[in-house]
């Protein structure tokens, strides 16, 4: 009888160790599985907040420029180098690394449209920048130029 | 030999240690996953603001130069006039926001342009008779003084 007892008492431990074993198991899969998911979002998060600071900086850069050259093939050489532009009459194109620099396979697509206006003593150009990534616009920005036609001293 | 008493006290293989440490060691990894998540979204929410900012600043630039065209027309009309610095400034009385005064040999013209509810761009320029102009001042700057009365930061005002 006591013998029975004994086989009943290890079998019923034994059930309870694998029992603990597939309730921790099943409680660290779940938990890795979420831990993953928020690591993923996270690194998500970074690649697209580094591609738009980077569109950023750039887009301030040809503002900048522009404001001084009012044109835009210029203000493309100096910022670009004039590698790899695409040209039509009134845009301008060129691909992107997630850097911001000239690209032949880049990711980020960066278009530039350019609208004069002509006064009765100078001339006022609008320029719209756009950068996209695939079918999604990361960031635009408006600015503009101004050249007088008896000029200006900047002091 | 074992005894009775001991027999029935034995639980087999022990996996309690084992899993208090993993847990531990997962309790740690989520605490590190939400943090890099809060991180990650802290610096979009920055470059989106940042991004917002330039946005606005740039368009308050481009109402700033349509103001220096049209003050810039107007001096292209009157350039060569006997009496520019007159005419000139009754000219800039038909443009909103835009001051003008005689000084320096020339004529001092200033406006701003609001980039958002606390910070313009200030543009100083001077206008000779002959229609060119120099730009004495095109930068932003906050508007109004700043009021500390509701702030708990005590700015030392120089005196003793």
């Amino acid at each position: 009888m006591s013998a029975l007892k004994t086989a009943i008492k290890k079998r019923h431990t034994v059930n309870l160790f694998f029992t603990e074993l597939i309730i921790a198991l099943l409680f660290f899969s779940i938990s890795g599985a979420v831990i993953f998911r928020v690591f993923v979002s996270a690194d998500k998060k970074t690649r697209e907040s580094m591609k738009k600071e980077n569109a950023i900086i750039c887009a301030q850069s040809i503002a900048e420029v522009y404001s001084e050259t009012a044109d835009i093939d210029k203000t493309f050489d100096i910022v670009f180098s004039d590698s790899g532009v695409v040209k039509s009459d009134t845009e301008r194109g060129i691909t992107l690394d997630k850097y911001c620099k000239p690209a032949a396979d880049g990711e980020i697509s960066l278009t530039v449209s350019e609208l004069r206006e002509d006064k009765a003593s100078g001339t006022l150009s609008r320029l719209t920048l756009v950068f996209t990534s695939g079918d999604e616009e990361i960031y635009s920005l408006e600015c503009s130029a101004y050249k007088s036609v008896g000029g200006a001293d900047d002091e | 030999m074992m005894n009775k008493s001991e027999k029935s006290h034995s639980t087999g293989m022990g996996v309690g240690y084992v899993s208090v440490m993993l847990i531990f060691a997962v309790i740690c990894l989520m605490i590190f996953a939400v943090l890099s998540f809060k991180a990650a979204l802290s610096n979009k929410t920055l470059n989106e603001r940042s991004g917002e900012f330039l946005k606005q600043y740039y368009l308050a630039d481009t109402a700033a130069k349509e103001t220096l065209a049209k003050i810039n027309d107007r001096a292209g009309e009157l350039k060569g006039s006997p009496f520019f610095e007159e005419e000139f400034i009754d000219a800039l009385g038909e443009i909103d926001g835009v001051s003008a005064e005689s000084k320096n040999g020339g004529v001092a013209v200033s406006f701003t342009s609001p980039i958002n509810e606390r910070q313009e761009i200030a543009a100083e320029l001077l206008f000779t008779s002959d229609g060119n102009y120099t730009v004495n001042k095109w930068q932003s700057c906050t508007m109004g003084d700043w009021d500390n009365t509701n702030s708990d930061i005590h700015v030392w005002d120089g005196t003793f």
